[in-house]
């Protein structure tokens, strides 16, 4: 291939490493809200109850800053054998004589195994083992009862893919099919089965209810200027990784390896070998990269690591499980179908004064019990809602478990919720933006928790303390967004622009306990939180607890070595990580950091990753670990130079006097008067639901759409995505990730999940690409990701999570733009041209 | 019937294997011709009839013995332990397991290994180790055009086969290049981006900072 220059005489173009149409708002880092709270130019904050004293930034402000906020492309030990075909999923694990497993599932949605023959089975060709509930491991037995479709009723290993196929199409089973309900529509009916668990003698009812109430919602009703009632119906979606699930399980005497798939290495190695009766330092557990988790991947792994270590035992031979697309999806989490009922009060000038809600959600195969759908109400804490009532009303289904999914109880309640508000704005004639202007939550609001549920009012002191949203960005993203989108363009009339292709602007909010920071060791929060959880007895066996730990080495090149336990599913925490620890230790490029994850026998504990929080949590532990090396260096410096500790200053290695640069050490020199490499170790912990877990992220979505009013075909033209960020640690890779919330959450709004064509009234389980529509290269629309940096004060460089926060919005916003572009609203989940054409057939637009 | 890989193997049976048989004459003559089996009335063998072949990946040959209804992934990937390449959907709709035959991209997942002998099969391996990237692996990285990176292997061989035709391709041109590939992190606009700009470094019209 040539590369000789076409056009000599024009300069090169330097390609770099920046993220295109992204607009990144500093906020100022003093805060005063004419709504109360903020913070002003003193040093620290003072919050709760307990009158825990923070140091603003962690004693690291968002300013001078040489790495932070900067574009950097993915650390080059995880991003570049994605790109070469050595990155080491599960998947790509190939050990001499290894065997490969494949399931028999279960196709009824609930049913019992009759009988179960796999004599025929066990003599074919290349078969090593058939595992089944007849000899499956008394410390982790198959389940009784097939609980939902595609649930498995064998395991057959053999030497090759298509010999394990070939026995499992010889086993004879003959299934009980049990009465079921695996939608919410039949588990709703009168009729429904009675789906409660007995088990070790607790029962867990098959329908859970709840009710919260905050103020006089009747009362409201009664004074409101106009009350409007709304029902949406959300048909459920599903995360779809790429990466195939599954496994490799490996032994050596007793010890065993597993090369896994999921979003934590220590709890997944615990519960594996809690399920095979075996020690947890027995198990070294392995991932470091996935393809894809998108949460939905949580329970998969856990659930097979038992069985192909337990196979691989008996055959004597590395065991391989790689979930065919048409199987896996069982195992996900997925969101599940959702049913609203609102009743809204408002004045005329556009205050919300009352709203009950009524939800009904098919939770799926939840054996633990059912979830109650607390993360519904994060609506609340959006808006200010001064009387509510929410009663919810949650099914145990025969259908797959609900769960995270691209974020949880996002997408499928701010469906109903952000076109409500739409509805609602319409109702009293105001502007969508406007009036939720009007109506959310502002910085300065306290928020707090009271017995029964979180309460959000303008607060008097309460029993756990409470947090001011002093860093909560609400009114800028919906400013920001309407300019970057245009939205003093937007056509006022729906449906009132001229011709057959007709555009519309919508707009969805989101909110979501992403924007929470933790507590690091050394802050008395830490130890507030610490006491609580061993109080109520919340703590893992060892003592682990919620701790995300991590450890910071030195060494004799100079070079730091992070080590932390978390996996990459593409999320790229380790970069933004590198990039704070970096910064806190005084380098100006990430040349000198290095990343050691994703594997037990190298990285120190930690719970699962989730919620969008790995940077905060992970990355506060490896923040506390680097803040001690600096003081540690800076000490040691100290020592040796006999300057002042708060006259040196650490510039990509070296450690100089700020008076007389000539008084200099490295670290290099400091670690060869240590005759070996400096370690620090560093910890964080996630409050659950209290303190610092108040804290709040926020996000608006603009969608612009084009209908075709002759055929009900859309488009999505363009987006404006915005997040209240914190300080945005990486514009290039947050982007990136802003893309696949948006995309994703796309595909959400217009595939629900099929029918089943075999069992009519069941979802369609098997479901692969061919089935369930997934977003190409030529569906994304031209995305402008806006980032508000709130600069939060209580976290390293005012940062917070926030990737899980303007991903709920996207649904809605697209209903609300199509509404907007031609006039019909779809309040039944998923959007489609059929819908759209309905519509405009119902309102006499077309013939 | 539900669609799977070997549903479709079994229904297309006949057409596959003449296919093969032909690929299979023409690599190692009359030998290959002379074992194929008769008794059935259409000359289709056993599925697991068992063949020894020699395939040319990257510009090297390697030889594996494999069932004639093994596809080129499990041939690739798993005989050949050529793990690049990865397999996603297994029923030829993602993409990830794309390899280029004869510089043209086909998803490895749904090729009958017996397909490819004789021709010149192009896998990742073959684009650029982290000693020596390829530019359109560079320009990725600089673009984090891979994410989780599960179907990267397979877009890069694709966006490969198109650069090496044209290296001065249009946006949908690109687009419809790789329309083939499903992206679940969605790094679709810097997957676009980076095929473009490979383009202008081939060109020698920009450079990698």
């Amino acid at each position: 291939m040539s590369t000789k220059p076409q056009n000599p005489q024009k300069p090169k173009e330097k390609l770099e490493s920046k993220p295109e149409l992204c607009v990144i708002v500093n906020q100022p880092m003093v805060r005063d809200f004419s709504t109360g709270g903020g913070h002003g130019p003193e040093d620290t904050l003072v919050e709760g109850d307990q009158k825990f004293v923070t140091r603003k930034w962690q004693g690291y402000p968002p300013q001078n800053l040489n790495l932070v906020g900067k574009p950097h492309p993915p650390m080059p030990e995880v991003g570049i054998p994605r790109l070469t075909g050595k990155a080491e999923y599960a998947t790509r694990v190939q050990l001499p004589n290894m065997l490969w497993v494949k399931l028999l599932t279960n196709p009824h949605p609930r049913a019992k195994v009759k009988t179960l023959d796999t004599s025929k089975a066990e003599k074919m060709p290349g078969v090593a083992h058939i595992l089944t509930a007849k000899n499956a491991p008394q410390t982790y037995p198959f389940p009784a009862e097939l609980f939902f479709q595609g649930e498995v009723v064998a395991m057959v290993a053999a030497e090759t893919e298509d010999l394990a196929e070939d026995a499992v199409a010889a086993i004879e089973v003959e299934y009980e099919v049990l009465p079921f309900a695996s939608n919410l529509q039949q588990a709703m009916a009168p009729n429904a089965p009675d789906l409660t668990i007995r088990a070790g003698g607790r029962e867990r009812p098959s329908v859970v209810k709840t009710l919260y109430e905050w103020g006089d919602v009747d009362k409201a009703f009664g004074a409101a200027d106009v009350v409007k009632e709304f029902t949406y119906s959300f048909s459920g979606a599903i995360p779809v990784p790429l990466q195939p699930n599954g496994c490799v399980a490996k032994w050596d005497g007793d010890k065993l390896t597993i090369w896994g798939m999921g979003q934590s290495i220590y709890n997944s190695r615990n519960n594996a070998a809690k399920r095979l009766g075996i020690p947890s330092e027995n198990v070294r557990f392995i991932n470091k990269w996935n393809g894809g988790s998108f949460g939905g991947c949580l329970p998969t792994g856990d659930k097979f690591y038992p069985w192909i270590a337990h196979i691989a035992k008996v055959t004597g031979r590395p065991t391989k499980l790689m979930l065919p697309k048409n199987q896996e999806l069982a195992f996900l989490q997925i969101k599940p179908q959702t049913l609203t009922k609102f009743k809204v009060g408002a004045t005329k000038d556009g205050k919300i004064t009352a709203c009950q809600r009524e939800f009904h959600v098919s939770m799926g195969a939840n054996q633990g019990g059912i979830q109650e759908g607390g993360g519904g109400r994060s609506e609340l804490y959006l808006h200010v809602v001064p009387n509510w009532r929410e009663i919810g009303v949650l099914y145990r289904t025969n259908a797959i478990m609900m769960g995270s999914a691209r974020s949880n109880f996002q997408q499928e309640f701010k469906w109903a919720w952000e076109q409500m508000i739409d509805e609602m704005a319409e109702a009293v004639s105001m502007d969508p933006v406007k009036f939720r202007l009007l109506n959310v939550q502002k910085p300065g609001t306290k928020v707090a928790l009271k017995q029964g549920g979180p309460t959000i009012v303008p607060m008097p002191e309460t029993e756990h303390g409470e947090l001011h949203y002093d860093s909560y960005a609400s009114v800028e993203v919906l400013e920001e967004g309407a300019k970057a989108i245009g939205w003093e363009k937007r056509n006022p009339v729906p449906g009132g622009n001229p011709g057959r292709f007709k555009r519309g602007l919508g707009v969805a909010m989101s909110q979501h306990h992403a924007g929470r920071v933790g507590y690091h060791e050394g802050e008395p929060g830490y130890d507030w939180v610490l006491a609580k959880n061993k109080a109520q007895g919340n703590v893992t066996p060892g003592g682990e607890g919620d701790i995300f730990n991590a450890e910071l080495q030195l060494n004799a090149d100079g070079n730091v070595v992070m080590h932390f336990a978390q996996p990459d599913s593409g999320t790229n925490h380790g970069t933004a990580m590198a990039i704070q620890v970096g910064e806190i230790l005084g380098f100006t490029t990430l040349d000198h950091i290095r990343l050691i994850w994703g594997d037990s026998d190298q990285a120190p504990s930690a719970p699962p990753w989730h919620s969008g929080l790995t940077t905060q949590l992970q990355g506060g532990a490896l923040c506390n670990a680097a803040d001690k090396m600096r003081k540690d260096l800076l000490s040691r410096a100290n020592n040796l130079l006999k300057v002042d500790t708060a006259k040196l200053q650490i510039h990509d290695g070296v450690i100089s006097s700020t008076e007389d640069p000539k008084k200099k050490t490295t670290f290099v020199e400091l670690v060869k008067a240590n005759k070996g490499p400096i370690l620090q170790v560093g910890r964080c912990l996630h409050p659950g639901s209290i303190g610092r877990a108040l804290n709040r992220g926020i996000g608006a979505c603009f969608a612009e759409v084009e209908v075709d009013t002759w055929t009900g075909d859309w488009r999505h033209v363009r987006v404006a995505y915005c997040q209240d960020s914190g300080n945005v640690m990486n514009p290039l890779l947050a982007s990136a990730d802003q893309h696949g919330s948006l995309v994703q959450s796309t595909g959400m709004a217009t595939d629900g999940i099929p029918w089943d064509r075999e069992f009519p009234g069941t979802f369609h389980y098997s479901v692969g690409y061919l089935s369930y529509r997934l977003p190409t290269i030529m569906e994304p629309p031209e995305q402008t990701n806006v980032f508000i940096n709130s600069l939060e004060p209580r976290w390293f460089f005012g940062s917070k999570g926030f990737a899980e926060t303007t991903i709920g919005a996207a649904p809605s916003a697209l209903a609300n733009a199509i509404y907007n572009a031609c006039g019909v609203r779809i309040r039944e989940h998923p959007i489609t041209k059929d819908k759209i054409l309905a519509g405009l057939r119902a309102k006499g637009a077309i013939a | 019937m539900e669609y799977s890989r070997r549903n479709f193997i079994k229904a297309a049976g006949v057409s596959a294997v003449a296919v093969t048989t032909t690929v299979s004459a023409v690599v190692s003559g009359t030998e290959v011709a002379a074992a194929a089996p008769k008794p059935s009335p259409l000359a289709i063998p056993d599925a697991i009839t068992r063949e020894t072949s020699t395939f040319n990946i990257n510009g090297k040959n390697y030889q594996a013995e494999y069932e004639v209804r093994t596809t080129l992934w499990e041939v690739i990937a798993v005989k050949l332990g050529l793990t690049g390449t990865n397999r996603s959907c297994n029923r030829a709709s993602c993409g990830a397991c794309s390899v280029l035959i004869d510089g043209t991209p086909f998803y490895s997942c749904h090729t009958l290994a017996m397909e490819a002998v004789g021709k010149k099969i192009f896998t990742v391996e073959g684009l650029g180790d982290e000693k020596n990237l390829h530019p359109l692996q560079r320009v990725a990285h600089l673009y984090s055009a891979a994410e989780c990176g599960f179907c990267t292997p397979g877009w890069e061989v694709t966006a490969k086969g198109l650069l090496d035709k044209n290296t001065n391709p249009t946006v949908d041109q690109v687009k419809a290049a790789l329309s083939g590939h499903i992206c679940r992190c969605a790094a679709y606009a810097a997957i676009v981006r980076t095929v473009i700009d490979t383009g202008k470094v081939l060109r020698g019209e920009a450079e990698i900072a």
